[in-house]
Parts: structure tokens; sequence; C-alpha cells
């Protein structure tokens, strides 16, 4: 009994370092190979604080888990703008470091480590067997669970995926990608603390081969193994990983001499079979017994499935890479549905709490001003001394020919670069030195050329991600006012689904945006921009890799944002969407604005009209 | 730590050399790997160890002799990152979509831990092997001593990184899988298969790796887990010089780092150099120039914003 | 290239290996008192003849009364089955599988081996195979590797299970440990004062030595203290200040290069596993002619370095199975020998001759009428008498004696050699024990 309970106690301090792993890896996508030199931080801090000033180890535990959270913050800093390949190689140097040091300090017990660390004391009780320790590791390891399941699968957990998909599009939607990393470093890492921290009680000793490489790279398996971005997943991976060890030496011990070495061939060779046969995982994201199971019911109830459960239905079991599901050229273009948004005042007094008044919109009154912008990137000047407008309730039209610095114009305004020289005001509010989620939370988004949906989310997700002010995207409303975040999310998709069927493409809310064809994807961009609710809105090419209908139906929309109160801007090449669109044109060339008008004037000038237009 | 006196960082410096030559082959070998297939090989471990056993095998029982003991370690080598790229990665790569790179770690995890265990149950009766044939002796140069072994690995390391060099610059080979590395899918639209160039690539890099395992493995000896470190130097080595096809760049990376590691133990006891060297690594890539600027952007902004709306 | 550079943060495979499969262990500070009472025995200059396994009786009394015939008694064997001591964990296995079927033969118990694997240090398997052999209720085990460094030190104190390290013994911080017990010499401070007198004898050209080993941080302080006080007091000088070396290294050019600004008469090499082999190799080309005494011997050593080896001294409880001590050892290199093909090195040994011990444990207890399934009882008949009959020392009719100190839990007496190698041969130069007791010339 207590050999089976001694295992359960070991399991449980995995799927603590799994766990966590999986929200860091899984969710965020920042891949760590340093989980065990947290867990080394824990552990040594509990070891070190208990035999040199003896303190109780509950206060040990939580000192290791602070230093641990510091840690991850630390290591969280370099990694905001890493890559994933730099990101491994930066956590690979900082597990090397900590082993390292914990090795060679003398303080810390060097090679041999800190040994007798006796049996923790809870209450004058001795908690001397696995059946003693196996209550504190549970609660702790229920505990683990439920921060990081609250944390993934929530509107933060969304915010958290859509960093993992497309960090520049998340942060253009307003949010602060920064604070997110640092935050989820800061929690898994105190976690795997934690872990460290349970890993030395049980072993009554904090040594360097206790935290090594392997550890890391053996949690990194078990989160791999489980399912990238199921929390169950990890669950399972690391159950199934550490039984795999008294599984073989059951069943392979014929030689003692050589069976040591066939089973871990044997461990080998599950690894290899189960990643070949399953590389999603045990549990691939989205996938969760329990949905399926409500999925089943629903159906014999006759229900019609809700877009999480058939989005589940989609995703159990389905490889990451869906095939598109609609064939662009036979598929009929989307029937907009703009009733109810039309009507309806932006700043939903239902959505939110404190409502704001539209004006009435003026033509002439300029919302976004640009002063002499100019941006030099080595010996290309991408923007010269550019000056513009946009006014209220107008679309504003920037063509040019290509490399005339169109794009960088909207990277410059929304903060994705910072200008040389030269003065941005949204507003009448300077916000040239910002980053993009301040811009976009100020009131202007941008969408992308090559659109950026994220891939792995529903186009349900993807437009949830951009509606504003969510508390369930803050960490401390999300815990702290659990009933009003979720009954703000059901707000949130109603929203959400609006903004689909004014673009008309609520009939595909469950499917993974990834799985659209090219077309459908930017109407979803478009509602995603426009979901965010700013008052002002910077299309990049809207019309391009979209075919006549489809363009129709785009031009359409954006017509329709006019009334709304909103101001717009398209770059944009195709004539056709400029004259049924512009109210006022800027034409750039080499990164200089050489003319501008409404389209009619510009048409009429001799050497435009010659060299870009063609003769009209 | 070493007292400082000339003679001692004279022969530091060759020693450093010497090291940088086998940091530089291997970051040369996986980077070739990584940098163009995108796998993460971790069982280069197992490719690295068994060229060594194939060596020390053919040269001690097979009686052949040094030179073409290293060449079928080697090829051997080459051969069975080869399979595994056929058989393990190249169906994983095709069913694993988004997450390729992290499954294939696994996967390639699970062969290193396979591989490596083999080798012990198939030597079981051995705790090592050496290889034979080569009659390392010790050339004077002044205060310096140099082996003849590490003389002949520093040519023909050296050598092999010129001539891949030259392969990937000048001729069809190297555009090849060049264009195969920067974008596979358009490498289709012109007629080459990118799969059958990562196989080139493997036997490329495996036969680079297999080549450090024989010279090592002479040096001292072939057990099963050597390939654990050397692991580390390659993919570290590779990594700084950004998995650019450069081998002329990675050379004088793996020379640099094996220098700084040589040349601290002048100042510090050996035990603390692995930690120097990996807290060195992990500033530069924590703060690498191009992003040190943009850091202090965003470090500043919000002062000068908030400078500029108390002024204006 | 550096085997093992980045080893003690990324691989501690290597170190693992090296450091715990025997020795780079540090003796605790004060010198542990030799007690009176012979151990060596008499001289013996040639080969014994080899006995049946009978003989062995002539030997190691048995208590015939108290054997614990037709018993079967569990015992724990946890060694490193997987990871870069593999090979040593299994020849250390066959030593023990020998031993409990010579017990058999000689009327014991059957003495069932549990084997586990402690993955040539992981802190976590050991726990574990402790753990595990715990609930079983298994009272006696033997370990390695210093007790897989200290970490199945708790679990023994808790399950009381009656431990014997000979592959490790106890290092500085597993002396002293309930249920735990260090079965060979530490090194290389057991050996030093034996090393010291055979070279003011026989080496009397050597006024300066030079002590090279591994870096162990501060650990390295008292084995240098020691040595220090060993080499000056027995009139020699200090070379140098210490040299380290980084363990697992695979380049000593460095280090040579700083000894020969020493320019010493004899070099004290404290580097253990395959390093020395990789140091040798590099020191015969390096222009440094001093002698050099390593304190370990292996086969694999050996092969590595090849010729290099030639000329080197050896000092430690070296098991020679080309010239056995006493007549035990004897039958015990002839039967391995038929068992397993190869000659036994001294890490069979050691756990063979542990296994006579624990056997001879075991029928202390069954003649107390204690419980031989009980560890601390156990424990209790190991302290009546801390002596042992071993395979090292001794003569063609006595076996040898290793004892050890109830205090420290490491031997106090314990036959030692320092030895020559040349062309696949280790000739003894002379014998003697800790603190140079019972010194004599081969």
């Amino acid at each position: 009994m207590q050999l089976q309970i001694n295992y359960v106690d070991l399991i449980l301090i995995y799927v603590i370092f799994a766990v966590s792993l999986n929200l860091l890896m899984g969710f965020t996508g920042q891949v760590s190979v340093a989980h065990g030199a947290f867990g080394a931080i824990g552990g040594y801090t509990l070891a070190y604080v208990f035999l040199n000033h003896h303190w109780q180890t509950f206060a040990g535990m939580g000192l290791g888990v602070v230093f641990a959270a510091i840690a991850g913050i630390v290591v969280g800093i370099p990694a905001l703008r890493l890559t994933t390949e730099w990101l491994i190689l930066l956590t690979l140097a900082f597990q090397i470091i900590v082993v390292s040091l914990v090795q060679t300090l003398t303080q810390l017990g060097g090679t041999y480590g800190l040994q007798n660390v006796t049996p923790l004391n809870v209450f004058g009780h001795k908690l001397l067997q696995p059946t003693d320790l196996l209550p504190l590791f549970a609660v702790l390891a229920a505990i683990v669970i439920f921060i990081c399941w609250r944390m993934g699968e929530s509107p933060y957990g969304r915010v958290l995926r859509g960093i993992r998909e497309d960090e520049l599009a998340c942060r253009s939607l307003g949010k602060n990608v920064f604070a997110y990393k640092l935050t989820v470093f800061g929690v898994t890492c105190a976690m795997a603390g934690l872990a460290g921290a349970l890993l030395v009680i049980t072993n009554e000793i904090a040594s360097p081969a206790l935290f090594s490489f392997d550890l890391s790279t053996t949690i990194v398996a078990m989160v791999i193994f489980g399912g990238m971005g199921n929390l169950v997943g990890s669950i399972l991976g690391a159950t199934i990983l550490v039984l795999l060890g008294p599984f073989f030496e059951n069943v392979l011990s014929f030689n003692a001499q050589k069976a040591a070495l066939w089973r871990l061939v044997a461990y080998g060779l599950v690894l290899v079979v189960v990643m070949l046969v399953r590389p999603q995982g045990i549990l691939p994201e989205g996938a969760a017994p329990i949905r399926w199971v409500r999925a089943r019911m629903a159906e014999r109830r006759h229900e019609k499935l809700s877009p999480e459960l058939e989005l589940a239905e989609l995703r159990g079991g389905a490889l990451v890479d869906v095939a598109p599901l609609v064939d662009e050229e036979t598929a009929p273009p989307p029937v907009p549905h703009v009733g109810a948004l039309v009507d309806a005042p932006l700043h939903d007094d239902t959505l939110l709490e404190d409502a704001e008044e539209r004006e009435t919109p003026a033509s002439t009154e300029p919302v976004v001003q640009v002063y002499g912008l100019t941006k030099r990137f080595g010996g290309i000047t991408a923007a010269y001394d550019l000056s513009m407008q946009l006014n209220k309730g107008t679309i504003t039209a920037l063509v040019g020919p290509n490399g005339a610095g169109k794009t960088t114009v909207y990277n410059l305004l929304t903060g994705a670069i910072r200008p040389d020289s030269g003065k941005v005001l949204l507003k009448g509010e300077d916000i040239t030195a910002m980053r993009p989620d301040q811009v976009a939370l100020r009131g202007m988004v941008r969408s992308f050329q090559d659109v950026r949906v994220f891939n792995r989310l529903s186009v349900l997700q993807n437009v949830m991600l951009a509606v504003p002010d969510q508390p369930g995207e803050r960490v401390l409303q999300l815990f702290g006012r659990w009933v009003h975040s979720t009954r703000v999310e059901r707000q949130v998709r109603e929203r959400a689904m609006q903004w689909l069927d004014f673009v008309g493409m609520s009939a595909l809310a469950p499917f993974p945006a990834g799985a659209l064809a090219f077309g459908q994807q930017k109407l979803v961009a478009l509602a995603r921009v426009l979901a965010t609710e700013s008052d002002v809105v910077l299309l990049d090419e809207p019309s391009s890799g979209i075919d006549e209908q489809w363009v129709d139906v785009m031009l359409g929309l954006i017509e329709k944002l006019r009334p709304q109160g909103r101001t717009v801007c398209i770059v944009e090449h195709n004539l056709h969407v400029v004259g049924r669109l512009a109210d006022h044109v800027y034409f750039m060339e080499l990164g200089r604005i050489t003319a501008e008008g409404s389209f009619e004037d510009l048409t009429s000038e001799q050497r435009l009209a010659e060299a870009y237009f063609g003769t009209a | 730590m070493t007292a400082f006196t000339w003679d001692n960082f004279l022969q530091l410096t060759v020693n450093g050399w010497v090291h940088g030559t086998a940091y530089a082959l291997l970051g040369v070998a996986f980077g070739l790997i990584l940098g163009v297939t995108g796998r993460f090989h971790f069982a280069f471990t197992f490719t690295y160890a068994i060229s060594a056993y194939l060596a020390a095998t053919a040269s001690t029982d097979w009686g052949i002799p040094f030179w073409p003991s290293l060449i079928i370690g080697a090829a051997f080598g080459a051969a069975c990152g080869m399979v595994m790229e056929a058989f393990v990665y190249r169906p994983l790569a095709l069913r694993a979509g988004a997450y390729a790179l992290l499954t294939i770690f696994v996967a390639s995890l699970g062969l290193a831990i396979i591989g490596t265990n083999s080798i012990a149950l198939y030597w079981i009766n051995e705790a090592s092997l050496q290889i034979s044939g080569f009659d390392n002796r010790g050339i004077n140069i002044g205060p310096v001593t140099l082996a003849t072994l590490d003389r002949d690995f520093m040519i023909v390391t050296w050598a092999l990184i010129f001539l891949l060099a030259a392969v990937l610059r000048f001729t069809a080979l190297g555009r090849v899988i060049r264009a195969v590395r920067v974008n596979p899918e358009m490498s289709l639209v012109i007629g080459v298969n990118p799969l059958s160039i990562y196989l080139v690539v493997f036997a490329i890099g495996g036969f680079l790796g297999g080549v450090a395992a024989v010279f090592d493995a002479t040096k001292t000896a072939a057990t099963p887990d050597m390939g654990f470190n050397p692991l580390f130097y390659a993919f570290t080595v590779a990594f700084l010089s950004g998995l650019s096809l450069r081998p002329l760049l990675v050379l004088a990376i793996g020379l640099g780092l094996g220098l700084i590691e040589s040349w601290a133990n002048l100042v510090l006891a050996p035990q603390w150099t692995q930690l120097v060297v990996f807290g060195i690594l992990f500033v530069y890539v924590a703060l690498r120039p191009v992003h040190l600027q943009a850091l202090l952007n965003k470090v500043l902004a919000p002062v000068r914003h908030r400078q500029r709306a108390m002024a204006g | 290239m550096n085997r093992d550079p980045i080893g003690k943060g990324v691989s501690r495979r290597d170190l693992l290996r090296y450091l715990a499969m025997g020795s780079a262990a540090v003796a605790a500070g004060p010198v542990i008192a030799a007690c009176g009472g012979s151990s060596g025995g008499k001289s013996s200059s040639s080969s014994v003849a080899a006995g049946n396994v009978a003989d062995i009786t002539k030997f190691v009394p048995v208590d015939t009364a108290h054997s614990g015939k037709g018993m079967t008694l569990d015992m724990g064997v946890v060694l490193a089955f997987s990871g870069p001591g593999a090979f040593f964990g299994r020849v250390m296995s066959q030593g023990v599988k020998l031993a409990s079927k010579h017990i058999v033969e000689l009327g014991g118990p059957t003495i069932n081996p549990i084997f586990k694997d402690h993955k040539s240090g992981d802190p976590q398997a050991g726990v574990t195979a402790v753990k595990e052999l715990g609930f079983s209720h298994v009272p006696m085990m033997l370990a390695s590797y210093v007790d897989d460094l200290g970490a199945m030190l708790p679990g023994q104190a808790q399950y009381k299970i009656f431990t014997m390290d000979g592959g490790g013994g106890t290092s500085t911080f597993g002396q002293g440990k309930p249920y735990f017990w260090g079965m060979r010499a530490i090194t290389p401070n057991d050996a030093v004062p034996g090393t010291v007198k055979y070279v003011t004898d026989k080496l009397t050209n050597v006024k300066k030595v030079q002590l090279i080993g591994w870096d162990l941080g501060p650990l390295d302080d008292p084995i240098v203290k020691y040595v220090n006080g060993v080499v000056t007091g027995a009139g020699l000088q200090i070379a140098g200040p210490f040299i380290r070396t980084k363990v697992g290294a695979t380049d000593y050019s460095a280090a040579i290069q700083n000894a020969k600004s020493n320019k010493p008469d004899l070099i004290l090499l404290s580097i253990y596993g395959n390093d020395p082999g990789y140091f040798m190799k590099q020191y015969v080309t390096s222009g440094l002619s001093a002698p050099v005494v390593i304190f370990e011997f292996t086969a694999d050593a050996a092969k590595v370095a090849g010729s290099s080896y030639d000329g080197v001294y050896f000092a430690y409880d070296y098991f020679n199975a080309k010239k056995p001590d006493n007549g035990w050892s004897s039958i015990f290199i002839n039967d391995y020998k038929k068992a397993y093909g190869t000659d036994p090195d001294f890490y069979a040994a050691n756990y063979y001759e542990d296994t006579f011990a624990m056997w001879t444990v075991i029928q202390r207890a069954l003649a107390k009428g204690a419980n031989v399934k009980d560890g601390t009882q156990l424990d209790a008949a190991m302290r009546e008498d801390l002596s042992f009959k071993s395979v090292y020392g001794g003569d063609a009719n006595t076996a040898g004696e290793l004892v050890l100190n109830p205090a420290s839990h490491s031997v106090q007496k314990r036959p030692m050699s320092i030895s020559q190698y040349k062309g696949g041969n280790v000739t003894p130069l002379a014998y003697f024990n800790l603190n140079a007791a019972d010194y004599r010339l081969a």
C-alpha cells in the first residue's frame, strides 16, 4: 500500500511540474527547458532555511515559491522578445547556471547537496510515510491545477493562446503582451518552485542531481506526451511517464544486470511510438472527456451543439492543421446581418458599466493628426516628413506603388515601430511613443496585410479576444470577481457573434480560424478589428487576395462604418475600391506623400494617371 | 586556478584553440541539421557515440588502420541519422503540423535513450572501447605542448569546415541546401524535393559529428553516453551563430567559446568555468544588441511620454 | 575536448561516475587513530595456490550452530545498473552473486539479493529503492556511490536497514550515520601515510611532492591539509600549491604545465575513474618525468592509458588477482574466473567480502538469539565486533582483516598496498594499513 502511495506522491509532484509548464508552454507558447532549475530554487531555499535558520517547513516552502517566482520574472524579462529557438537557448543556459551554482557553492552543500532535511512536521505530527504526505501533496496539486485551469480555460487563457498564435496581432488588439508573459512566467515558475520543494521533502535531500537537465527534459516530454494546451493531458502525461518506471520494473525483471538497460530502452520506445502514433499528444488542446460526454448527451436530446462543443468535437483527435473547410471559389459570399449593429450604438450599455455617448460624426473633425513623421532603416528612408490627417466619420485612402511605405505608416501610427522624428496625435493625445497595445486601448487599431488570424483559436474566439473591457482578462478580476467575469464572458460571446453576423461569418464560428479560406479569414479579421469598438480603424489592403464577389461584400461592410462614426483609413491598390470608398486620398511615393485630395483630383493629374494609374 | 605566467597563458591558448575547434565542428554539424531541417536532433548524442564505437570496433577488433576506421565510424553515424530522418522525423513532421519542433524533440529524446542504452547493452562486457592505430605524441613548441592527435584533429576539422563552406557557397548542391533552408515549399516549385535534401543534410551533419566523436574517443575512450556533453556545445555554438549556414562564422564562434573557457582557468578554479561560460551565454542571449535598443525604448517610453505630457 | 566540461551543471553523469565510484572521498579532519593489533600478518611473496570453496572455512570461521542454514534472507543491493557507472555496478553484483553461492555451499543461509538501480547517483532512484526495500521489510542492504551520495541515508534510518558500502565507503558526509557502514579505504587519505613511507624508504631521491587532484571546492581543503601534513611530517617538501583539475577533464596540459614549473620529484594524483588514464596519456609526452602515484587502478583506465601507465604507482586497497593476498582470495579469484571468465577487480572483491561480512553479522545475531530480519538488531550485532575477515591482506593460511571504527563507521584497519604497473602486470611493492601501520615490503 505504502509502495503505491509513494508513487502517487511522486505523480502529484510531477503533475505540478507538468501542469504549470503546460500553462507556460502549451498555452502561452513559451518553450522552457529550465523548469527543473526553478524547482531547484524552490527546493534549495527550503532546505537552506530549514537547516541553517531552523525555519518551519511551510515557511521555507513559501519562501522557496517566492524566490522561484522572482527568478521566473527575471528570466521572463529577456524572454519577452525572443523567438522559440532563442528562448530554448536562454532557458538552457539558465538551467545550467542554476545547477552549476548549487553545485559549486559550499553554503548549498556542493556536489553532495544539503542533507538531513528531516521529515515535515505538521502540528507536531511527523510526516514520515508516503500516506502521511499524500493529503498535503494532493491539496497542493489541486490548488495548482485549479489556478492553472482558471488561468488557462478563461478569457485570460484566451489571451495567452492569442499570444502563442501571434503576438503582434494580440498587441494590436490592445493586450499588454509583456504583462501577460511576465505574469505567466512568475506564476508557473513559482509552481515549479513548489514542486521542487516537495521533491526535497520527499527525498529529505536537496542535491544538484535531483534538479538536472534530465528533470527539465522529462517535464517537457510529459507536457508534449500528454498534449500541449490541455491540462488534463498533462496530468495523464505525468502519471503515465512516472508509472512507466515501476511498470517496466515488474514486466522486465529477468536479468538484473541487463534489466535496467532494457527498461530504459522500453521507455524510449514508448516515447517514440506514442509520438509517431499520436503527435498531438494523448489529449490534444480543446479535447476534454467531459465535453465529449456532453456532446453525446446533447446529440441524444437532439440539441444544437454550442460553439464550444462543436469546436471540441472538431478538435478531439483532430490534427492541428486542418484542411480548409470551405472552398472559396464555390462558396457563396456571406450574407451580412447588419441590422443589429447598425442601429446599436457603440459601447452598448448592456455590455459595459460605463456608457459613452456617441456624437454625430463630423466629417472635418480630425481624429488622427500626423506631423512630420520620419523613419530610416539603415540607408533606406521608409518615411520622410509625413503629415496627414484622418477626419472623423470619413474613409481615407493611402495609395501608391509597392514599396512606397504604406504599411510602414501604419506601423508608425500604431507604435509597432518608433519614428525617428515626428508626432502622432490621436484625439488630441500624443501617442508617438506608445506601444501598440496602448494605442489600441486609446482607440486606434489596424488590420494586417497577411491577415494574422489566430489559427488554432476558433473564429469566435478570435473575435471574442478583441472585445474590450473584459474583466476575465485580468488575473485579479479572474479570481476575485468570478461570477461577474463569467457573466461578462457570456455577454462578450454574444457581442462577438453579432460582429461575426455583421461580416457574415457566424456559421463558421466554431471552426479553427486557420482552416478557413483566405477571404473568410479576412472577414474574420475585419470582425475582429471592428469588435474592438475603436474609433479609428486602419485597414491594410482589405480587398487584396480575394475574388470579386467577396470584395463587394467587404466594401459594403466598410461603407457601413461611416454612419457608426468610425474613422477609417485603407491602404489599397485596387482603384475600384478607392474610387468607391475614399473620401480623401493620400498618394505616397518612396516614403513621402506627394499628393492628396479627392479621388477625382488625383486621377485627373496627368503624371499620376500615366505613371501609376494607367491612362484613364 | 592556474597561475598567470606567459607559459601557462600560451598553453591555455593552445588548449582553447583545440577545444574551440571541436566545438566548432559540433556546431557546424548540429547547426546544419537544425538550420536546414528544423529538426531538434537530440539523438545526435547517439549518432555521435555509435560513430566512435564503430571506429573502435573497426580499429581494435578488425585491425583496420586509424584513418579508414574514422571514415567507417563517421559514415555509420551518418547512416543512422539518415535512418532516423526517414523513418521517424519525416513521418512525424508530416503529421504534427504546428507542433513539429517539440514533438520531434520528444521523439528524438526517445531515440537517444533507446540508442545509448542499446550501446550499453550490446557492449555490456566493456566499460568503454578504445580506438587503436593512432600513435599520439606530444610536440613541444617552446613552452607549449601540442599532441599530434590534436594537431591532426585541427587540420582535418578545419579542412572539413572550409570544404563545407565552399560546397555551400559554390556548388549546386550548396545552393539547393540553402534554398531548402530558406523556403522548403518554394523549392518544390523549382523541382527540388526538400525531403531528399534533408537526408543529405543528415548525412553530412552525422558524418561531421562522427568525425568529432572518433577523435574524442581516440583521445579518451568511447562510452555509451559520451554524446551528451558534446550535444550541449553543439547546440550552443549552433545557436550563437544564428543557425545561419555559414560554417566559417560557426568556426569563429566555436573558437571564441573554447578560448574563453580555457582562459577562464586563469582567474577561476576549474569548477567555476562552466558557470562563467553559461553566465556569459545567458547575458548575451538576454541582451542581444539588436534588442537592447528596443528594450531601452520601451523602458524609457513612458518616461518620455510623461515628460511630454507635463510639458505640453 | 572535455568529456565533462559543463558536467556538473548539465550532465552529472560523468561527475557522479568518477566521484563516488570509490573515491574522491574526503576524510574528516582529525586522523582516525589506529587501534593496536595486527592485521596484515606475515609476508607472502608468491601467489597462493587455490583450494576448494569448502576450504574457505579455514579462513573464514563459520559458527555451524548458528550458520543460518536453511533460512532465506532478503538483502537489498542498490547499485548503478544504468548510466555511466553501470559497468561497475554489474561487476559489483557479480561479486554479490558469487558470495551468495559460496555462502550456501558453506552451510549458510540463502541470501537473496534484491537488485535495484540508483542510476549512477540519481537521488530520486535511490530514495525510491530504499523505500521499496523498507516497505518490504528488508533489513539489510549493500550500497554504492557513498550510499547514492547520501540520498539513501534517511530511508535507512527510517526503515532501519543495516547497510554496508564497499564501493564508495563513507566519505565525509557519510560518517557516523545510523545503520550505514563504509567498508573500504577512503582515498587518498587512508593510503597517503603508507605511500609516503614507501617513498622515503625506497624512492629516496624524492624531495619535493606535488599534489594534483579533483576540484571539489572546499571539500578539497581537508585533503590538501592532511596530505601536506603527512608529507612535511616525513621530512619532504611540498613542491607547490594544490593543482586542481576538473572532474572528467580530458585535457591536462595546463595542469601538467603548472606542475612542471614547480619542479616536483613525485606527483600524487588524486583523480579517479578514467581521468588518470587521460592524464597519463598526456603526461608521458610532456617532458616531465617525475614518478606518479595514483590512488585507484581500474582495468578501464589502464586500457585508456595503454603504455603510458607503465611505471606508474598505485596506492590504495587494490585487489591483486594475479598475486592474491591470502588463501581465501585465491579461492575467490578461481571461482570468479570460472563463473565470469575474467579476473575480479577490487569492486567485485569488495562486494564479495561484504556479503560475507553480512553473513558474519547474521551469524553473530543468531548466536545471540536476535532477530536477523530486524535491521537494528543486525546493527547491534555488528557493533559487538567490528572486525571482519577480508580477501585483502593476510597470508596463505590466514585471511586478512578489516576493522571498522564505531564512531566514524569507516575503516580504521584496511590492508592496502602500493604497486607498480608495467606492461599489463601490477607488481606489489609494499603493504601497509591506515597511518602506515603494519608497513612491510613485498
